[in-house]
């Protein structure tokens, strides 16, 4: 069974149908590859069938990923092992990728970003990290992961910060002028971004032309009181004309990004789609309303990774496509805290030792 | 924070709590004597009538157990076991650490400590404190009117600090809950030489259900044992010691499923019934546990998975110990109740029984030998405080053995 991956463009007016039937697809291939996935859904969704509309299709909660390795090749089949470091507990996801799968990621996050920057010319990056995180290995961080299939899009690469992990003035003034007048392209953490190029900077650059690509928890950003356009304005009065974008993926489900548009919303593509769940009865949700953000996506091959029930809230805010990016815009609010069931089995020996 | 709470900030101010407790005139309070007594009498019938306690089962348990007519009746129990030649006099003074969460447990720990004549320092956790505040705002008020009793009791509230931990370990006796990381962790605390530490470990409980007497149930009959099964297992978000998390059915192989497609019919409305409900988090919890034990070839099947329950039937022949509590239960099927035995293990506290004769009962227990629980007792009962817990008694551990010669 092939399954391909839709034609470009992403962000154009799709057939939903063809979506939904590639996802159920996905369901069977990783149903006759990998036992243990085919037996969380006997388990779990044992009405399930191939015509069943997107709703009724099943999930895998994230946290598994994080218990187990589920896969759907073999060991010699393995090209590469992502890790994600669960903000929220000491577990890492290990997430196995074949030659196939990673190079469906990279096709995906190019089509992408080449879409929202409207030209198929690498342009010149400026990276927000240290040289070392865009070391490749075989088993590598999703921040590295993130770094290095970014890298791609862009040529002459420029890293923001030095090997000590400070901000590199001489990097960023020389990337400044060298690049005058011309597109450019940039990728951070949101955090790092806001911590080396704005809190902790004293300088200023004319990065006019750019396009900001950033990602990662806004947690930390929260408890330091910085909203979305807070950030955007911060980077733009500092940096000059700036297009920034915030985008929202994870070690799970690399390549198939949501990225912001021009209405500030985060969008689905003709690669991956989401679904609003109720926190407890796990239903779906109208628009608007706030709830469990279920991710689909129809790159993974290698792994059961195409329908996730994260732990991360958000609500749909329209299904118009005033936005060039169009499809479903939606906003990422928050993660399901972190309340631990109390009983006998005290904590205070975990916090003594 | 009530009065009777005493942040303690320093080993200096755990020293001076320690020379307050200890002091005092009244110096020499006997087993069972009746300022105590009276003390908790009183304290159980304030909680009694506690508008803000009337529908909390745990409380009212608790009140009921204070009672003097209770207290009676554990003294004489006391009384008939007595050794002429022996005096049992208080052990001392006495610092406990009750578990976070089961919060009646700090008061049932100080109050059997306080009958049999001790002193009493009492830690409570930062993390509890807000859920046992209305508790002891009562319990303080109470003592107001009992000075003894007050003068010889202390709740104190602290982080982690160890050094307040060794300081309060200079007492004559520590009763340490909370499980094996707990107890590791504060026997890790050195104690005096003459200290006794009274430790609560890891436990486990389960139910054992007749699946033919179940299934004879009628509707009316059915839902009253299904509020006792609720009752045993959903306090304390199902973590408690005695909680039970397995279910076993004991019959043959037809009459075992008739209980289980029972089971998952009756427990979803049981749960409602009794109010319990989860949190998103611990919902998510559950439900990504019950996906993992399927992956595993764990679960045979999931009968019910909703937000407040997960009901799972498991593969082989093993009990399993580490389900999450929360409305989590696996169920078991063995063929006669003997068959259970050689699945149990040392950590299993109580057994929740339905469904069985008392010789039944009886030649269990002997088959089990060493793996016997140390509680074998009704449905509906496996919360019940008893003075024998764990397989300790309690009241004899609290006291001291004097031997009089005369002659």
């Amino acid at each position: 069974m092939s399954i391909p991956l839709p034609e470009p463009p992403y962000f154009a007016p799709r057939d939903s149908e063809q979506f939904r039937s590639k996802l159920a697809h996905l369901t069977e291939f990783h149903r006759s590859r990998c036992q243990e996935y085919n037996r969380i859904i006997d388990g779990l969704f044992p009405f399930n069938d191939l015509s069943g509309q997107i709703e009724d299709q099943p999930y895998v909660p994230i946290g598994l990923f994080r218990m187990m390795d589920l896969h759907s090749i073999s060991d010699e089949e393995t090209f590469r092992i992502i890790k994600s470091s669960g903000t929220t507990s000491s577990k890492t996801s290990a997430i196995r990728l074949d030659k196939g799968t990673s190079r469906r990621q990279s096709v995906s996050l190019q089509g992408l970003i080449k879409e929202v920057l409207q030209t198929q010319d690498r342009l010149p990056m400026l990276v927000v990290d240290c040289p070392q995180t865009a070391r490749q290995s075989s088993d590598y961080s999703a921040r590295s992961a993130g770094v290095i299939g970014l890298m791609m899009m862009g040529r002459d690469h420029s890293f923001a910060l030095s090997q000590s992990g400070d901000p590199d003035i001489e990097s960023l003034s020389d990337f400044s002028s060298k690049t005058k007048g011309q597109r450019k392209l940039a990728f951070g953490f949101t955090f790092m971004v806001w911590q080396h190029l704005v809190r902790d900077l004293d300088y200023r650059f004319d990065f006019s032309g750019m396009t900001l690509f950033h990602s990662g928890g806004w947690k930390k950003m929260e408890s330091e009181g910085v909203t979305n356009e807070a950030f955007k304005a911060e980077l733009r009065s500092r940096f000059g004309d700036i297009d920034v974008r915030n985008f929202y993926g994870m070690a799970e489900q690399v390549g198939s990004i949501f990225i912001e548009g021009e209405d500030g919303y985060l969008h689905t593509s003709a690669l991956s789609s989401i679904l609003i769940r109720d926190p407890l009865t796990l239903e779906p949700v109208p628009d608007g309303t706030p709830g469990l953000i279920q991710v689909m996506s129809l790159i993974p091959l290698s792994y059961p990774g195409h329908s996730i029930l994260t732990e991360d809230l958000g609500v749909i805010e329209h299904r118009q496509s005033y936005d060039r990016l169009g499809g479903i815009a939606f906003r990422v609010l928050g993660r399901l805290p972190r309340a631990q069931l109390r009983g006998c089995s005290d904590t205070y020996g975990v916090q003594v030792a | 924070m009530p009065d009777l709470v005493q942040e303690l900030n320093s080993g200096t101010e755990a020293e001076q709590v320690l020379e307050e407790v200890s002091s005092g005139s009244w110096q020499h309070l006997a087993p069972f004597n009746s300022s105590v007594v009276a003390a908790l009498d009183n304290v159980a019938r304030v909680l009694r009538h506690a508008p803000q306690f009337k529908t909390n089962g745990a409380i009212q348990a608790l009140a009921f157990w204070l009672r003097a007519s209770r207290m009676k009746e554990l003294q004489t129990d006391w009384e008939r076991s007595a050794n002429q030649n022996v005096v049992r006099v208080p052990r001392g003074l006495v610092f406990h650490i009750p578990p976070t969460n089961v919060d009646t447990m700090a008061i049932y720990s100080w109050a059997i400590s306080a009958v049999m004549g001790n002193r009493n320092i009492v830690r409570v956790s930062r993390s509890s404190l807000d859920a046992l505040t209305p508790l002891l705002e009562l319990v303080e008020q109470t003592l107001e009117l009992h000075h003894e009793v007050q003068s010889l009791t202390r709740f104190v509230v602290y982080g982690h600090e160890s050094e307040i931990t060794e300081v309060l370990s200079r007492a004559d006796a520590r009763v340490i809950w909370g499980g094996d990381a707990s107890v590791h962790a504060i026997r890790s605390i050195q104690s005096s030489a003459r200290c006794l530490d009274i430790s609560f470990v890891d436990r486990y409980s389960l139910s054992a259900i007749d699946a033919k007497t179940m299934n004879t149930l009628g509707p009316g009959e059915a839902d009253e044992f299904m509020r006792k099964l609720m009752n045993d297992a959903l306090w304390f978000d199902q973590l408690g010691c005695a909680s039970p998390r397995s279910i076993v059915l004991v019959g043959d192989a037809e009459e075992s499923k008739r209980a289980i497609d029972r089971l998952g019919t009756l427990m979803p409305q049981a749960i409602s019934n009794f109010g319990y409900e989860v949190s998103p988090t611990t919902a998510m919890m559950k439900l990504t546990d019950v996906a993992y034990r399927s992956a595993i070839g764990q679960a045979a099947s999931i009968e019910v998975q909703i937000p407040a329950l997960s009901l799972i039937k498991i593969q082989g022949t093993e009990l399993l110990r580490d389900t999450p509590g929360g409305g989590f239960f696996t169920i078991h099927s063995v063929d006669t109740l003997a068959d259970l035995a050689p699945m149990l293990k040392r950590t299993d506290q109580t057994l929740g029984h339905f469904g069985f004769s008392r010789q039944t009962l009886l030649d269990f227990v002997a088959e089990a030998g060493t793996r016997s629980p140390d509680r074998i007792v009704p449905v509906g009962s496996a919360l019940d405080f008893d003075t024998i817990w764990d397989g300790s008694d309690l009241l004899s551990l609290l006291t001291r053995a004097v031997r009089v010669r005369s002659h």
